[in-house]
């Protein structure tokens, strides 16, 4: 075989070679993906957002609250009901993410959602 | 030395005030536009020759149109086709934004609550419109689980209310806090390069340089989440079960 073919058999590459190719960039690219799951990093961003998730509830109910307060000059009566009423959402958020049903509206949508997709997305 | 917060300072640079209220163009207003315009002319100038083998800004234009259009596929489905221009928009605007914030400088509009606040309420409001829209007062139902006893109806709803409502507040805020205490980190530790002189400063020197490489990770992925969380909530809003 002089140079010459030798330079082209490298070019063009066999059909076995490629579907070769395409097995092994699948193989790959579902390592990747499964890595992305579960990282180090991911828990610590999940982590990290259960903690923003729990206060975020508690602001929103505490400032729902105020305002209503504020409107029909009743405080602190609003103020205090919401705060509690924002601590329940707060603790409902957590045991959504840690049940992986924070993806949508309403616990109701999410369980039923759940049983038809297991796998959501999690972040 | 300046305080590592000097850099969030709003500065205005043309004041202009109208009907007493303070409307002067800003740095954080010159950033946005210099986004603006960096994000027209790269997608021009990537899409200008227009061939079928794609040169280096094309391609680069094609895989962020197909990364946007994946994860509305993914997340949405194919009724989320329409919202594709307002999701493509929203992930560059963020990214562009975060990337344009690591410039030595520049301003991290992201960096500002007053921003990512308003982009969180537009894209709640927009996907409870949308929920109304697709499914009219059906949408409410979702506030109240089926099956639960109606006369749990008074604490089952504002608890459902609140858990909604708290979620345009933790997508701002997610986006806000990783901007600003990214660049706040990269501030102190290289203020420490100063004042530990010029042999010690070696390690805050390589701890920034890490910090830096992890915050260009993070103005990608919190752009990413950002418009994912979009895709998500009108997913929601879409089909609803």
């Amino acid at each position: 075989m002089s140079r010459r073919d030798a330079r082209d058999a490298e070019d063009t590459p066999s059909p076995q070679e490629l579907s070769d190719f395409s097995i092994r960039l699948q193989k790959a690219r579902g390592t990747a993906l499964e890595k992305a799951k579960v990282g180090e990093s991911d828990r610590l961003g999940l982590a990290l957002r259960v903690g923003l998730e729990f206060i975020a509830a508690i602001v929103v109910g505490g400032g729902l609250g105020w305002s209503l307060d504020s409107i029909l000059q009743t405080q602190p009566l609003f103020m205090v009901v919401f705060l509690v009423l924002g601590g329940v959402a707060g603790t409902l958020n957590v045991y959504r993410i840690s049940q992986g049903l924070d993806e949508s509206i309403g616990l109701g949508q999410a369980k039923r959602r759940k049983e038809e997709s297991p796998q959501g997305w999690r972040m | 030395m300046v305080s590592p917060v000097h850099q969030f300072e709003i500065l205005p640079l043309i004041p202009i005030r109208f009907g007493g209220v303070d409307i002067s163009f800003s740095n954080s207003a010159l950033f946005m536009l210099v986004a603006v315009l960096a994000i027209y002319l790269f997608l021009a100038r990537g899409m200008r020759e227009r061939s079928l083998v794609p040169g280096r800004f094309q391609s680069l234009v094609e895989m962020i149109y197909g990364f946007v259009a994946n994860m509305i596929r993914d997340n949405v489905g194919k009724e989320g086709e329409e919202y594709f221009p307002f999701i493509f928009t929203l992930f560059t605007f963020v990214l562009v934004g975060n990337l344009l914030g690591m410039l030595p400088y520049s301003f991290a509009y992201t960096s500002h609550i007053i921003v990512t606040g308003a982009l969180g309420i537009t894209v709640f409001a927009g996907v409870t419109v949308i929920g109304f829209m697709r499914h009219g007062l059906h949408f409410l139902r979702l506030f109240f689980p089926q099956g639960a006893p109606w006369a749990t109806a008074p604490i089952l709803i504002p608890i459902e209310l609140i858990s909604y409502l708290s979620r345009p507040f933790s997508l701002s805020v997610r986006l806000f806090a990783n901007v600003t205490v990214g660049h706040i980190m990269l501030k102190v530790l290289a203020g420490f390069v100063v004042s530990l002189g010029l042999l010690l400063g070696v390690v805050p020197l390589a701890a920034t340089v890490g910090v830096t490489v992890l915050e260009f990770g993070i103005a990608f992925l919190q752009a990413y989440v950002f418009a994912i969380l979009s895709c998500i909530y009108l997913n929601d809003a879409i089909h609803m079960h």
